[in-house]
């Protein structure tokens, strides 16, 4: 299985956090809110497609809002390979750092 | 109310930018528009959206321009580097194309001034011109006159009155105008007063429908008034028109606009018909018998079925007025009177066809040449090709690549080609007696055809070596196993296209210029040499016959001056008529002659005898031509009477046939009479054959002495034969030019084939030379190929050039046999040419040192 990238797995994890709610805008601004990185929505789309096609997250169409012109909410649910992923990244994510995080804490401070 | 939406241009630029994604990123947009419009305000909200837009561009003018551009560098560099590398070939290439285009647009110039005659007139299509018809005792057509008897324009309008709504009689005639003391002899167009109101000349002033309506009212073109009046207002002022006895003075009404080139119509100063009165009235006005190609009627119909109507109508109404019953009256449409055959001296639609044939062909050869060239030295290319694929370059992209190389030369050679143009355009109106304006060639909606010309030139140009070049496989490329050669069917097939066609051409212009020279030296049946012609206004019979009389007397004690006669038209410039034998009529050409016209013209009698001043009922009789005889079936023609203008003609003598009257016409029946129906135009004087410019000086001072109003305008009868032949000797010169340059183009094509050939083959040469051949052995093999070419050629194109050869002299009623001779001299010459062309390379190939060629095997 191949790695997440870390664009990937911001994004996964904010599928996970909005829940029912996880469209655009929605998972634009929690990014902004927990990363404090700007993403634009040419990326975040570029990026919720290749996750589509690999299996990871699943697509609904939700109710057209007048307040998007009329047109409809997309909405992202992670499916079980993505949460499967999102595990794998947190098990190799605790390997990599095992010993380390001390250190660079330490030197930190 | 207030805005929430973002703004309509960003939403659409994003919408394209957004693609697939559109209507999720679009409406996530918009909704977090409306979140910052309601915090911020809408400034912010603005600002923020448009910026939205700019985000992405920076990735994607990177992803795809970027690569498109670095390919389209390399593109650039290897395709200059190329051009650099086969000079020659580049040259070939552009040079002919550019030929070949500037010949094209030349012609689409032409073609273009030639289908917009006449189409200013804004009643166009429903103007129609009368013109007449004469048949034969079988029904068929035997004559075409786009022109009707003079009476016939009042009476038609009279009794089609619910069909047509104006009519206008056109007839030019020579006046002497009189302005103060200044004096010309001019081309007056007599008209209906509607003239104005049924064609689109725009007035400079004046209304259309009453200018002409005053008997004594004259409109003149700009031009004209300026000549006569310089910067005064013309309008209001006086000018007097003399024609022979007629002397009145007419007062301008207004200023027409000049005609425009493109109109079959011209004028320059306008009077109303009727103001002749009674003048004339005998043998104009009320004329029903004789009609002239200067006098033509236009009418315009009512609505669109009129003209089915008044043809139905026209069979009735023609018995009424016509006793003839060979002669019948048709409708032709305005539109179509520019390219009709009637009216000589105007191009009809083949020669259009044949201008664009050639030019189409010269464009052809241009484009064959860069085919088999770019085929050719494709060779050269292959290393690069094969790289190109190894290294990944779809096929797609190497079309592409060699497409735009062939687009970038035809857009050079399209450059060129309006530059040769510019410098050609004085000699190509010389050629095609026409003013065209360069200025045309740059109009917009040209420029715009000329860029999809290029284009598509460049594709239909580039396309096969590209499609060919782009398919081998790379592996064929580098182990030399993919030959691509001269022997190339294709390329050989178009070669010898471009051979044939140059052959056809030289054969056409060497039947050409035979045609010509035989119909300038061919025996006229009459003495031609010596004859000077003076042509006198057109006046009433008595004082034409008063001024003759004494201008005879005063040469004939004149010495070098042999014979002096007259005649009511000159060789071309005769009139048709009818005449009735045993209850039916017959058409025929009618000349009136003076005394002594047979002598002076060394016209010899086959029965009878000539004119004679001591028996006077000779003024009842007629001479007539061989033809005639034979047409009325006469076994004694002599002493045979005919009605003929009314009254009873005798027949007293019979001369050859002659060429009087036009070469390319066969004979026709031909009556000439001494009975004053008609004044005389042309003074016929024969001279002693020296001491021209001192004889003429004293016939000059004669005339002026005796008519010091008048100019004395004169031409010696060979000339005028001579310039008959000037629409043939235009044409052969059209042809000769395009041969020469199918001709040229062609060669470069073998120039660059040859090069080629031997570029190919110097190994091949090496290695025949160390074993002992000569360097005649070497060119013989060299140059024995594109010898093949040219003899297969000249097979296929002599039984073509015979037939446009054979239909071009059907023409002619007396013409050449097409001789072997022709297509013998073509041949020969196209070989000679050829071998001079690849000379300098094959013997340069041929001298060369084997050393050089082998010392790396």
């Amino acid at each position: 299985m191949r790695e997440l990238t870390k664009a990937e797995e911001t994004l996964l994890l904010a599928i996970l956090r909005l829940k029912d709610n996880a469209y655009g805008v929605a998972i634009k601004q929690h990014i902004q809110k927990t990363t404090g990185k700007a993403i634009p929505y040419g990326t975040l789309y570029f990026i919720l497609e290749q996750l589509a096609k690999k299996g990871y997250v699943k697509r609904f169409t939700g109710e057209s809002k007048p307040e998007r012109g009329g047109r409809s909410r997309i909405y992202y649910t992670l499916t079980s390979g993505g949460s499967t992923a999102l595990k794998h990244a947190y098990k190799m994510q605790k390997k990599v750092w095992n010993g380390y995080a001390e250190l660079i804490l330490v030197d930190k401070n | 109310m207030k805005r929430t939406k973002p703004p309509k241009f960003a939403e659409r630029i994003l919408s394209i930018l957004s693609a697939s994604r559109k209507i999720a990123v679009l409406g996530d947009t918009e909704e977090e528009y409306r979140m910052i419009l309601s915090d911020k305000g809408r400034f912010r909200a603005d600002v923020w959206y448009v910026w939205q837009i700019f985000r992405p561009l920076p990735f994607l003018i990177r992803s795809s321009v970027y690569w498109s551009y670095e390919m389209f560098k390399n593109y650039l560099k290897i395709g200059i580097r190329n051009f650099k590398k086969f000079k020659s070939f580049t040259f070939i290439n552009i040079i002919g194309l550019s030929i070949g285009i500037a010949c094209t647009l030349l012609i689409a110039l032409f073609i273009k001034n030639e289908l917009s005659y006449d189409r200013f007139h804004h009643k166009l299509d429903s103007i129609y011109r009368l013109s007449s018809n004469w048949h034969r005792p079988d029904g068929s057509v035997s004559f075409r006159y786009g022109s009707v008897p003079i009476p016939l324009g009042p009476v038609i309008k009279e009794y089609f009155f619910e069909d047509i709504k104006f009519f206008a009689r056109i007839c030019t005639m020579e006046f002497t105008v009189r302005r103060g003391d200044f004096l010309e002899n001019l081309d007056v167009t007599l008209t209906d007063e509607a003239f104005f109101k049924l064609f689109s000349f725009p007035l400079l002033d004046g209304n259309p429908s009453h200018v002409l309506s005053s008997l004594n009212s004259v409109v003149l073109s700009e031009t004209l008034a300026r000549r006569y009046f310089g910067n005064e207002n013309p309008l209001g002022k006086r000018l007097t028109l003399i024609l022979g006895e007629y002397r009145n003075d007419f007062i301008v009404s207004a200023v027409a606009k000049e005609p425009p080139n493109s109109s079959s119509i011209k004028y320059s100063l306008l009077i109303n018909i009727n103001c002749l009165g009674s003048f004339r009235r005998e043998d104009f006005l009320s004329n029903w018998n004789t009609t002239s190609p200067n006098w033509q009627t236009f009418i315009e119909v009512m609505d669109s079925d009129s003209p089915r109507r008044i043809t139905n109508g026209l069979p009735q109404f023609t018995k009424l007025h016509i006793s003839d019953q060979n002669q019948s009256f048709t409708l032709q449409r305005m539109r179509d009177i520019h390219f009709d055959q009637r009216d000589t001296g105007t191009p009809d639609l083949t020669e259009i066809y044949i201008l664009s044939v050639i030019a189409f062909f010269i464009l052809l050869t241009a484009i064959i040449n860069f085919i088999t060239i770019s085929v050719g030295n494709a060779s050269n290319r292959f290393m690069e090709i094969g790289i190109r694929k190894i290294v990944g370059a779809e096929r797609k992209q190497l079309i592409r690549q060699f497409l735009s190389e062939s687009i970038f030369i035809t857009a050079v050679a399209v450059f060129l080609a309006m530059m040769i143009a510019r410098v050609l355009l004085p000699i190509f109106n010389t050629l095609t007696n026409k003013s065209l304006v360069y200025s045309d060639i740059l109009s917009p909606s040209n420029m715009a055809v000329l860029f999809l010309f290029t284009v598509i030139v460049g594709i239909s140009v580039g396309s096969y070596p590209a499609l060919i070049l782009s398919k081998f496989k790379p592996v064929d490329l580098f182990t030399g196993k993919q030959r691509l050669s001269g022997k190339n069917s294709f390329t050989r097939i178009l070669v010898i296209m471009q051979f044939s066609l140059s052959i056809i051409l030289t054969v056409v212009v060497i039947g050409l210029s035979r045609q010509i020279r035989f119909i300038v030296n061919k025996d006229y049946g009459f003495n031609r040499e010596n004859v000077i012609i003076v042509e006198t206004q057109k006046r009433e019979v008595q004082p034409s016959e008063r001024l003759y009389e004494k201008f005879r007397n005063r040469l004939l004690n004149q010495a070098d001056i042999i014979r002096v006669s007259s005649a009511s038209g000159s060789f071309d410039r005769v009139g048709m008529t009818g005449f009735l034998y045993n209850g039916r009529r017959y058409p025929a050409s009618y000349m009136r002659v003076n005394f002594d016209y047979f002598k002076t013209m060394e016209l010899d009698f086959v029965e009878g005898r000539d004119f004679s001043h001591k028996i006077s009922s000779d003024m009842q009789a007629l001479v007539v031509n061989e033809t005639l005889v034979q047409t009325l079936g006469l076994k004694k023609a002599v002493g045979t009477q005919i009605l003929y203008n009314s009254r009873i003609f005798t027949i007293i003598g019979v001369v050859k046939d002659s060429h009087i009257f036009r070469m390319d016409h066969r004979i026709q029946p031909a009556l000439y009479c001494i009975n004053p129906i008609l004044p005389y135009r042309y003074i016929l004087i024969k001279i002693l054959p020296h001491n021209l410019s001192e004889i003429l000086d004293r016939i000059r001072a004669t005339w002026e002495e005796l008519e010091p109003d008048k100019p004395f305008s004169w031409s010696f009868l060979e000339e005028d034969i001579e310039s008959q032949v000037m629409n043939e000797n235009r044409w052969k010169n059209i042809v000769l030019y395009s041969s020469l340059l199918a001709i040229f183009v062609a060669c470069l094509g073998v120039f660059g084939l040859t090069s080629i050939s031997v570029a190919r083959r110097v190994k091949e040469i090496g290695i025949r030379k160390v074993h002992g051949a000569t360097v005649s052995n070497v060119v013989g093999l060299l140059t024995r190929e594109s010898i093949k070419w040219v003899i297969l050629a000249n097979v296929i194109a002599w039984p073509v050039a015979w037939y446009v050869l054979h239909k071009w002299l059907q023409n002619y009623a007396y013409k050449i046999s097409i001789s072997p001779a022709f297509f013998l001299i073509a041949a020969f010459s196209m070989v000679s040419v050829v071998l001079l062309t690849t000379s300098t390379l094959t013997i340069k190939a041929a001298l060369a040192n084997p050393v050089d060629s082998l010392r790396y095997e």
